[in-house]
């Protein structure tokens, strides 16, 4: 719950840098950002309400990584980078450990309609990303190509390994954590062929990239 | 002509492996599969088992006990086995070994030559496959649960044999056990999608059996 709440108050952030990057979308990515940082809010009421006190320092540690990248680019202005690692990584751990929690949330009290609401939300935020970058990658795959593999390494390394590194928390609740990965992995996938990536070729790129994070798991080393 | 003596002994490696799984995969045929044992598999198991003779030995190599294990993983003669370990994830490994081994500037001669023969084989077995699968195990959730029940032991395995390939190949010739990989899913998954096989639920397996996770 604490990468969750605090994931949540960091996409909001990123969020707001991409509206800060291009004035034409401002509107919409603070509404995006609001939406975001709701999402963080009911989590945390649904937490505490349920008596699960999120852990801070275990987000905190998961999302450094995460907060450097977004300051980079932010930095190089590369909007477009910004909004593949929150738009498309982010938002497909998000969506992947959401979906898988659903069926389950009726343990929780209160949490089944957050979850369903952030869901949705999440998706909607993701159709938003995806016709973005068709319109602006139209007639130049390769240009996309050569930004997501750009993107993908430390970006993946990142929500990839966080993925991982929630795996056995994920178990626990009765979750899958390697069945959250597998939906990461899928999720990901189909949103690189939406833009342009040949089927073969997205998967070979993401499986690649999966694969050390995979073995760091097996072997039970920090991904990160 | 045995080449053994004359290649790398990383490439000499290599071959002993291959020609262990190819003449596996070609007894199995033979019991339980006979349309995969096809005149190019017979072509290049015959080219393996004159060319590939005697020495290096895996014993006391990182690959020794990884090889083993995943041997030991596919040794099963019932069809809906043959079909899935080797015919179908086997096959796709061989492929994407044969294809980037084959293709690399820094591979000699015979091991550039062996590779085309692989790839001959392993393509056509590729074609076939599915037809096989379709005919003898079905579509959909039933051919995933057979995916599950025959390749589980072999994807728990096949980690531990990526790192030793790692250590012996990813210095010397640049290939890498995730690039493999990488290339087996691609090919597995749009496979099993002309199946009609779950993308999502095969990913997901897929990712658990790699991951090691029992509690599936």
């Amino acid at each position: 719950m604490g990468l969750a709440i605090f994931g949540e108050k960091v996409a909001a952030k990123i969020y707001l840098l991409l509206a800060e990057l291009k004035s034409e979308f401002s509107p919409l990515l603070k509404q995006f950002a609001r939406m975001e940082a709701n999402h963080g809010a009911w989590f945390l009421e649904a937490s505490r309400a349920n008596g699960i006190e999120p852990d801070r320092a275990f987000a905190d540690n998961e999302l450094s990584y995460l907060i450097s990248q977004v300051d980079e680019h932010y930095a190089n202005k590369d909007f477009d980078a910004l909004i593949i690692v929150q738009g498309f990584i982010v938002e497909s751990l998000a969506i992947a450990t959401y979906e898988s929690f659903l069926p389950i949330a009726h343990k929780y009290p209160g949490t089944s309609g957050v979850f369903q609401k952030a869901l949705d939300e999440e998706r909607y935020h993701v159709d938003w990303v995806v016709r973005y970058l068709r319109l602006r990658y139209f007639d130049a795959i390769d240009e996309f190509r050569t930004l997501a593999e750009r993107v993908n390494v430390k970006g993946i390394d990142c929500i990839g390994g966080t993925m991982m590194n929630i795996s056995e928390y994920l178990d626990k609740i009765g979750m899958s954590g390697a069945h959250c990965a597998g939906a990461m992995m899928d999720g990901y996938t189909c949103l690189l062929e939406t833009v342009g990536f040949d089927q073969k070729d997205a998967t070979k790129h993401v499986v690649g990239m999966f694969m050390p994070l995979i073995r760091k798991y097996r072997r039970g080393e920090e991904t990160k | 002509m045995n080449i053994i003596e004359e290649l790398d002994r990383s490439e000499a490696l290599l071959w002993t492996i291959l020609a262990q799984f190819e003449i596996l995969a070609a007894e199995q045929y033979a019991r339980s599969a006979p349309e995969l044992l096809t005149p190019e598999k017979q072509r290049l198991v015959t080219l393996l088992r004159t060319r590939v003779q005697g020495p290096p030995e895996l014993a006391g190599t990182p690959l020794e006990v990884p090889v083993a294990a995943l041997m030991h993983s596919v040794r099963s003669s019932s069809e809906a086995h043959v079909l899935i370990a080797q015919g179908l994830f086997l096959e796709l490994i061989g492929e994407a070994i044969y294809r980037t081994f084959g293709a690399n500037a820094a591979t000699s001669q015979p091991t550039r030559a062996l590779c085309e023969a692989g790839t001959a084989a392993s393509g056509r077995a590729h074609a076939i496959v599915p037809g096989l699968l379709r005919s003898r195990l079905g579509t959909g959730d039933i051919l995933l649960r057979a995916i599950v029940n025959e390749s589980t032991p072999l994807l728990s395995s096949l980690d531990d044999v990526g790192e030793a390939i790692d250590a012996t190949y990813l210095d010397r010739f640049g290939v890498s056990f995730a690039d493999l990989m990488g290339d087996v899913a691609a090919e597995l998954i749009a496979l099993c999608l002309e199946l009609d096989v779950d993308r999502r639920k095969l990913v997901a397996f897929l990712t658990s059996a790699l991951m090691g996770d029992s509690r599936r």
